[in-house]
């Protein structure tokens, strides 16, 4: 057992629903060669629910992100979206993924497409919506991010914040069930990290299912249902941002909470 | 100021002693013969029109064949061999060693001479026909290897953002990889565009018509009917008349793309 589940006592922020989880992530091990990265990892996300994962470099928080969307293979143990299991080898990978918006730490915008190409390709493509439609629900993420006038600049004309909000626009577009982040300020400029928050905020108001892995603390403090710890290939803790980042029950988390602050 | 001295002096010597050796090329220079062994003016008139409409023309028109096809067979052989199948890389990698280590005149005769004597092999439009599928043979091994390294040049993030958003392996090379590869192979792709053009002087030794006869095939026959050296110059002229308008449109291209970033 993960030490941090007797945290399951505490009452939760959401009422139980009988519909089946967001992300279910059982007995995820993963290994680079002969190196364990990943030694048993249990994480459940609900719909609706923002879960933060923070933890020191190289603890396997961006190799977790990236099991659950299987971008890379697990080694073992079974990630189940809405309760399809996307490590099944018969899987449609691509439309679960579809399904899953990811935003990365260094934006990955396409950079020979314009804002609003890069906003209509995969809808194009996968969703296989007519253009009108496409451009439509291109322009709306666009103005929900506050980029609307920037639709035909190309990338590298947008400041960091500009694109890291053209990149959730881009996930968005795909009309997803639920949004991965993998540390989407860390490369930003200190004066850019607020807007990108800002944005990930508001979707996290309108009930988007969120995980974040992120060295925001006052970001998991505010918007977090729940915070996990990680270190070392496991979860350490987790619980609501309340307890596990201001009274944690673990020395690692203490230690590593003194060092981020 | 020593040093700045010294400089001066070694750039003085190295212009004195360029002038002397060019006054001495002038002064013992058999000039005459020169003008009427390489700029004979009745033997280039000679060559007129047909060096240009016929011999220009098809150096040109094999060039360009050479190149279309060197293009669609070397990206087939780059994605290839970049393939996750294990046979598919095994025979890219043996097709682009063997037919970049065989000098291309030896493949050029394979086709033209060795096929066709042992398969009883009528190579279409005759040695002509048999020389251009050498050169394709030999560009598609030389581009394969450009485009692979133009590929492996974009960054793993691009395709993981388009995996991410549901593409298939196979839209996201089409339509987020190559096109960025492509900005990136343009200059080592007409280094290949520029050497293919001198490479089509290899048929010239191969018997071919009268009518399909490329420049230094031109040049030679002419060379020999007038046993005068002013076809080379001419012929030479052309071959830098077709390569410097390629290499300045593709310089102007680069800029436009540059641009675009
Ligand atoms: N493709 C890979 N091949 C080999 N080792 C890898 C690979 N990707 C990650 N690792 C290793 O796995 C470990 C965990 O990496 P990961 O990127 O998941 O950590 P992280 O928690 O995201 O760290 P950071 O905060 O620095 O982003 C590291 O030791 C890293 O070196
Ligand atoms: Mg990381």
């Amino acid at each position: 057992m993960i030490p941090g589940d007797d945290d399951m006592d505490e009452p939760d922020r959401r009422p139980a629903t009988a519909g089946v989880h967001a992300i279910e992530v059982e007995g995820l091990q993963k290994s680079f060669g002969p190196t364990p990265v990943l030694t048993g990892i249990d994480i459940v996300v609900d719909p609706g629910e923002v879960v933060c994962v923070v933890g020191p470099s190289g603890s396997g928080k961006s190799t977790l992100l990236r099991c659950v969307n299987r971008l890379e293979e697990p080694t073992a143990g079974r990630i189940l979206i809405e309760g399809a299991d996307i490590t099944d080898p018969d899987a449609d990978v691509d439309a679960l993924r579809s399904r899953i918006g990811m935003v990365f730490q260094q934006f990955n915008l396409f950079p020979h497409l314009s804002v609003l190409d890069n906003l209509m390709l995969a809808q194009r493509r996968v969703r296989r919506r007519r253009k009108a439609e496409a451009e439509r629900i291109a322009r709306a993420n666009l103005d929900k991010v506050g980029l609307a006038e920037r639709a035909g600049a190309y990338p590298a004309h947008l400041s960091g914040g500009q694109q890291q909000r053209v990149a959730i626009a881009r996930a968005l577009s795909m009309d997803p069930d639920m949004m991965l982040f993998d540390e989407p300020t860390s490369a930003l400029d200190p004066e850019l990290v607020g807007e990108v928050l800002e944005v990930m905020r508001r979707l996290a108001d309108e009930g988007m299912t969120m995980m974040v892995v992120t060295h925001e603390m006052g970001f998991a403090r505010e918007v977090a249902d729940r915070v996990v710890f990680m270190d070392g290939g496991v979860v350490v803790e987790e619980g609501p941002p309340g307890r596990v980042l201001v009274e944690p029950r673990h020395e690692r988390t203490r230690r590593f909470l003194q060092l981020v602050r | 100021m020593r040093r700045r001295q010294r400089q001066r002096l070694v750039r003085g010597l190295l212009y004195a002693s360029f002038l002397a050796a060019v006054a001495v090329l002038v002064l013992i220079g058999d000039w005459e013969t020169v003008a009427s062994e390489f700029f004979d003016l009745d033997t280039a008139r000679g060559m007129f029109p047909e060096v240009v409409t016929l011999a220009a023309r098809n150096t040109v028109i094999y060039t360009a064949l050479a190149f279309a096809f060197g293009l669609m067979f070397g990206l087939l052989l780059a994605l290839m061999k970049l393939s996750p199948i294990a046979p598919y890389r095994w025979l890219a990698t043996i097709y682009i060693e063997t037919f970049r280590g065989l000098p291309a005149l030896l493949t050029i005769m394979l086709f033209a001479f060795g096929i066709p004597i042992a398969f009883q092999w009528q190579p279409p439009f005759g040695f002509a026909g048999a020389g251009v599928i050498g050169l394709i043979v030999v560009a598609a091994a030389y581009i394969a290897e450009t485009l692979r390294a133009g590929i492996e040049a974009v960054p793993k993030g691009q395709v993981e953002a388009a995996r991410s958003l549901g593409m298939s392996p196979a839209w996201a090379m089409v339509s987020v990889v190559l096109p960025q590869a492509v900005r990136i192979v343009i200059p080592p792709l007409t280094n290949e565009l520029v050497l293919l053009i001198k490479d089509t002087s290899l048929l010239a030794l191969l018997a071919v018509t009268a009518t399909t006869r490329e420049l230094t095939n031109f040049a030679r026959v002419e060379l020999f009917d007038a046993a005068n050296a002013t076809p080379l110059v001419i012929a030479g002229a052309l071959y830098v008349a077709i390569t410097i308008p390629l290499t300045q449109l593709v310089a102007v291209l680069e800029r436009r793309n540059a641009r675009s970033r």
